[in-house]
């Protein structure tokens, strides 16, 4: 069954609705999907991590707002990903990071060293983060943070339609990209065997 | 393993981080909370403020196209896209270029300008159509310009079919080689010259998936060969509907 014929897929149980009125609580359980969203869809690591922090500080000025809305995890996303756009547009017009593919990689590797979930899942990653933007996004969204297509399209400032647009074209490039991946791998392995 | 799994996997075990980790971090988010002056909590929330300032300028713009006023429409889909802000950069592209048709020539060559560069960004952003929507746009404002590489073609002389290029012709040598390389292998090459001028005076798209194929194609080709077609493909999506992203929310 492929990703858009599957039913909306039932929140985690560690990213239910806010069900504690304290803020540490709050961090510790929304910090790892957060941080990990951003990863996986920016262009430098460090930006992302940034942008999660500032977003939790927002979080933490605000704490008694956030206290009355039904999905406090959607706010978060919604504007640390939005920040993120923003600052990657401008690192892009004043060419302060480098988006070519071996960037990404050794970026991701970097961080790989000290993150167990980036090292097992380093070559999705990878790909995701070749994307285009918008592709990017809605990947992250829709199936690692597991938020409907609906919700999706609300995070990211448009239709549920065009969220499934996205993610359709995504899903052919990721398939692309990682069946690719593999077979350069098969090929350099069997190269091995033969010398 | 097939993607939806490794999605769901990834999915599953994203949550799970050291606890002593997430610590240290709530440890500094805490310092940083306490040393914040005042004036920078204004700023934040200011900046917070214009995260919802995105949709509305996006919406207006919307609003002000719909009613034909494209100076208005342009003016906010402007201050959305300067923050990346879903299709906006795609919609100014488009408000920009149905403007240029209406305006003086001077001003057009401007209009056309920033609308390309605005279809530029909405194509690295992930809209396709915006290629087709360029192309469409070229060719109606410059008129030395080819208008179809395929009505474009030298007729071929009678004859001895001419020979091919013994490096794969213009697509592998400008898609597979560094710039330079790929430069001097043209000023040389007459197959590759004659294709040149059969594709209508177009060169074939570079992009990082040509560079990383030919990367990997270092130890076999058909890799190469196979993301030079991808990058290929790009250029000729069929136009699709701008409607899509409308109900931003």
């Amino acid at each position: 069954m492929s990703l858009l014929e599957a039913p909306d897929p039932v929140p985690h149980e560690y990213r239910p609705r806010l069900e504690t009125a304290s803020f540490e609580d709050f961090y510790i359980q929304q910090w790892p999907w957060l941080v990990r969203c951003l990863i996986a869809q920016a262009g430098d690591s460090r930006w992302a991590e940034d942008i999660a922090q500032d977003t939790m500080l927002d979080a933490r000025e605000k704490w008694d707002q956030l206290l009355t809305y039904d999905r406090p995890d959607r706010w978060l996303l919604k504007v640390a990903i939005r920040r993120l756009r923003r600052m990657e547009r401008k690192g892009r017009l004043g060419c302060l990071f480098s988006e070519d593919d071996g960037s990404v990689a050794a970026d991701l590797a970097a961080l790989a060293v000290s993150d167990a979930w980036i090292d097992r899942n380093l070559d999705l990653l990878a790909a995701i983060r070749t994307l285009p933007r918008r592709q990017a996004e809605v990947v992250v969204v829709h199936c690692i943070a597991d938020f409907t297509l609906a919700e999706t399209g609300q995070i990211l400032g448009f239709s549920e339609a065009a969220a499934k647009t996205h993610m359709q074209r995504a899903r052919r490039r990721l398939q692309e990209l990682l069946e690719t991946g593999q077979e350069d791998e098969e090929n350099l392995l069997s190269e091995g065997q033969q010398e | 393993m097939t993607i939806e799994d490794r999605l769901a996997d990834a999915s599953a075990t994203m949550a799970l981080m050291p606890g002593s980790a997430v610590r240290d971090r709530l440890r500094q988010l805490e310092a940083e909370y306490r040393r914040r002056s005042g004036f920078d909590g204004a700023r934040r929330t200011v900046e917070l403020e214009t995260i919802e300032l995105d949709w509305g300028a996006y919406e207006l713009a919307s609003q002000y196209e719909e009613a034909g006023n494209l100076v208005r429409a342009a003016k906010w889909y402007r201050l959305a896209a300067a923050a990346d802000f879903s299709d906006a950069a795609l919609r100014l592209g488009w408000v920009l270029d149905q403007r240029a048709s209406q305006v003086s020539q001077r001003e057009e060559l401007a209009l056309v300008a920033e609308a390309a560069r605005w279809y530029v960004e909405a194509y690295s952003a992930g809209y396709p159509e915006a290629v087709d929507l360029l192309d469409a746009m070229i060719s109606r404002s410059d008129r030395n310009r080819p208008r179809d590489p395929v009505s474009a073609q030298v007729p071929r002389p009678p004859g001895r079919p001419p020979q091919p290029c013994g490096d794969g012709g213009l697509d592998e040598v400008v898609g597979s080689r560094e710039l330079h390389l790929a430069i001097a292998h043209f000023q040389q090459c007459t197959p590759c010259q004659r294709e040149f001028l059969e594709r209508g005076g177009l060169l074939p798209q570079r992009s990082t998936t040509c560079r990383r194929a030919a990367d990997s194609g270092r130890s076999g080709r058909g890799s190469a060969r196979r993301d030079g077609g991808h990058a290929e493909q790009r250029v000729h999506r069929p136009p699709v509907s701008l409607t899509g992203d409308r109900q931003a929310g």
